[in-house]
């Protein structure tokens, strides 16, 4: 399903905005929850997972446009705390009626922290794919590679770009 | 993640690829065949896939009748779900040697059939491997006495292929007529499949229709072939009905308020949740009527050796006739814990030992546990066989199991 959507050459280095590089003002805006703004926290690999990054903590999961595609998550795959990932590894699986499929990380890192309650329900994925839904967290080693994700209109984008 | 792995949905043989992604649903579909009910697909909000190069629903979305796939199964378990069978081949054979000639091709004893039954065979090939599997019913029609047969999407080209061939050798006074692309071919599936037919078509009284019979009908002025039959394990109708009428019937049907239409990714969970085969997964060249557990499906009159032969019979009836111990594998129900255990999975003993291949899996909406079948050596297919089915290197224990997972419903009259 989703491997027929072709990969674009596109422009994706596009900065995080100023605000989300600041912890003080990220803090603030994380109280009011705004989503638009949390939204624009997001950045995004073309294999289509979300990635947050807080200092050397790196949040993961996999896009509202994923979910929708795979449908109703069945399974979710996740590894131990402790395991050690190098960019472009795969991490673990999910699973939908129709479909499984791998989910990599673009940041290489130490796996500190996996969503356990994914293992009880997983269409948590389907209904809130990047905030509960979310499926590990990873202490990265090197944080350079955050830069060159999709910022969520430049993901957007090639997700309307590769459906053609 | 959009390296997608697998497909669950059973379709590997064909490509199943979605066509849904924004905006091209039309294009990616246009060089498949279509049912005569295609823009009803659309209209219902039918995801379109290539399933045996036709234009598909997997399932419906966005409109007051779709479901999602779990939901799907649900209502078919509880309601009724009508799916678009169109795309399978319907066969009318006639002449005075069609028996002869379709028992020399198939297991069935059609000869002892009674008129208008059903009966679920298959077609072996020389060394008593599945070609397919099929329906055979015993009717009649305007032309007069005849067999019905309907066989696989996926196999019909290779089917009729074969048939040709074999008519070719035989001789005799036998026609075969194909209806395809050119009539519509439904199926109401459910438990309230039967309140819906006997709403629709007061005058016939379906408490006495057993399940596996079939007969000439008409609803609101349309002539239709009613079959009790189906392949979700619920009670429920499979109806035959000429291209003329086939939006008509379509629409007569869906717009029941008990109905919801269901696509291809409810049909896989339902038949696998009713144990039943999914050619090319579960059956297939390699695998015969007795390693499937379809010993059944050679009839009583079938299995005098020499007797009345057919295709492989020198294999398959002295198969039937030692049982499973002349086989060195059979097909299991397996139920697992942890990942899902899907097609290709490794089964193994908790010894480590491999002792078999999951061919079909998935999470059973309604067990709400994973439910696979797969074939295992024998004497590890004995029911209660504590196993490990190996999914992403993740050793999951699992049990060989009874099928069906779900009761099946078939209805029997009084």
């Amino acid at each position: 399903m989703l491997q027929s959507l072709p990969v674009l050459a596109r422009s994706i280095g596009r900065r995080a905005p100023a605000f989300a590089r600041s912890v003080a003002v990220r803090q603030q805006f994380r109280c009011f929850s705004v989503s638009s703004l949390k939204a624009a926290e997001l950045k995004y690999t073309k294999s289509h997972e979300w990635v947050k990054l807080d200092n050397k903590t790196a949040t993961l999961g996999i896009s509202a446009h994923a979910q929708e595609e795979l449908g109703e998550i069945v399974y979710v795959d996740l590894p131990e705390v402790g395991s050690e990932y190098k960019a472009g590894d795969s991490f673990g699986a999910v699973e939908s009626v129709k479909a499984a499929a791998d989910v990599y990380s673009p940041l290489a890192g130490k796996v500190i922290g996996v969503n356990d309650t994914l293992s009880s329900e997983p269409s948590l994925v389907n209904s809130s794919p990047t905030d509960k839904g979310w499926m590990i967290k990873i202490e990265v080693g090197d944080s350079a590679p955050f830069k060159d994700l999709m910022d969520q209109k430049a993901y957007d984008e090639y997700v309307k770009e590769s459906a053609h | 993640m959009l390296v997608v792995r697998s497909k669950m949905l059973g379709f590997a043989t064909n490509t199943f690829r979605t066509a849904r992604t924004v905006g091209i649903r039309f294009a990616s579909t246009s060089n498949l065949k279509k049912t005569l009910i295609y823009d009803e697909h659309i209209k219902l909000g039918g995801q379109m896939v290539d399933f045996a190069d036709w234009a598909m629903p997997v399932q419906y979305k966005d409109h007051p009748k779709a479901d999602s796939i779990i939901n799907s199964v649900k209502h078919v378990r509880t309601k009724t779900g009508l799916f678009d069978v169109s795309h399978m081949c319907s066969l009318r054979w006639r002449g005075k040697d069609a028996i002869a000639f379709l028992e020399s091709v198939t297991v069935a004893d059609i000869e002892n059939l009674a008129m208008g039954k059903g009966t679920l065979s298959v077609i072996p090939n020389e060394n008593g491997g599945i070609i397919d599997d099929t329906m055979i019913t015993k009717t009649s029609d305007e032309k007069g006495d005849h067999i019905y047969q309907v066989i696989n999407a996926g196999c019909a080209v290779k089917d009729l292929e074969f048939f040709k061939q074999k008519l070719g050798k035989f001789g005799g006074d036998v026609s075969m007529e194909v209806q395809w692309e050119d009539r519509g071919l439904y199926a109401l599936q459910g438990p309230e499949a039967v309140k819906v037919m006997q709403r629709l078509i007061p005058v016939y009284d379906f408490k006495y229709m057993n399940f596996g019979d079939a007969q000439n009908m008409v609803m609101d002025g349309m002539q239709i072939f009613v079959a009790r039959c189906g392949y979700t394990g619920e009670d429920g109708f499979e109806i035959f009905v000429p291209g003329e009428n086939a939006v008509k019937l379509w629409r007569k049907l869906i717009d029941q308020p008990e109905v919801h239409p269901a696509g291809l990714g409810a049909r896989d969970t339902l038949r696998l949740e009713a144990g039943l085969c999914l050619y090319g997964h579960d059956i297939d060249d390699t695998t015969t009527p007795t390693m499937a557990g379809l010993s059944w499906t050679v009839g009583k009159g079938r299995r005098e050796p020499g007797a009345r032969p057919f295709t492989g019979s020198d294999t398959i009836l002295k198969q039937v006739a030692e049982g499973p111990k002349s086989v060195p594998k059979m097909r299991v129900g397996i139920m697992s814990t942890g990942a899902p255990a899907r097609e290709g999975a490794e089964i193994s003993l908790p010894s480590g030992e491999v002792v078999g291949k999951v061919t079909s899996g998935a999470v059973s909406p309604i067990l709400k546990q994973n439910i696979a079948m797969g074939y295992i050596n024998r004497p590890h297919n004995k029911t209660g066989t504590e196993v490990v089915v190996t999914v992403r290197g993740k050793s999951n224990p699992g049990t060989v199991v009874k099928m069906p997972f779900v009761p099946t419903q078939y209805y029997k009259a009084p």
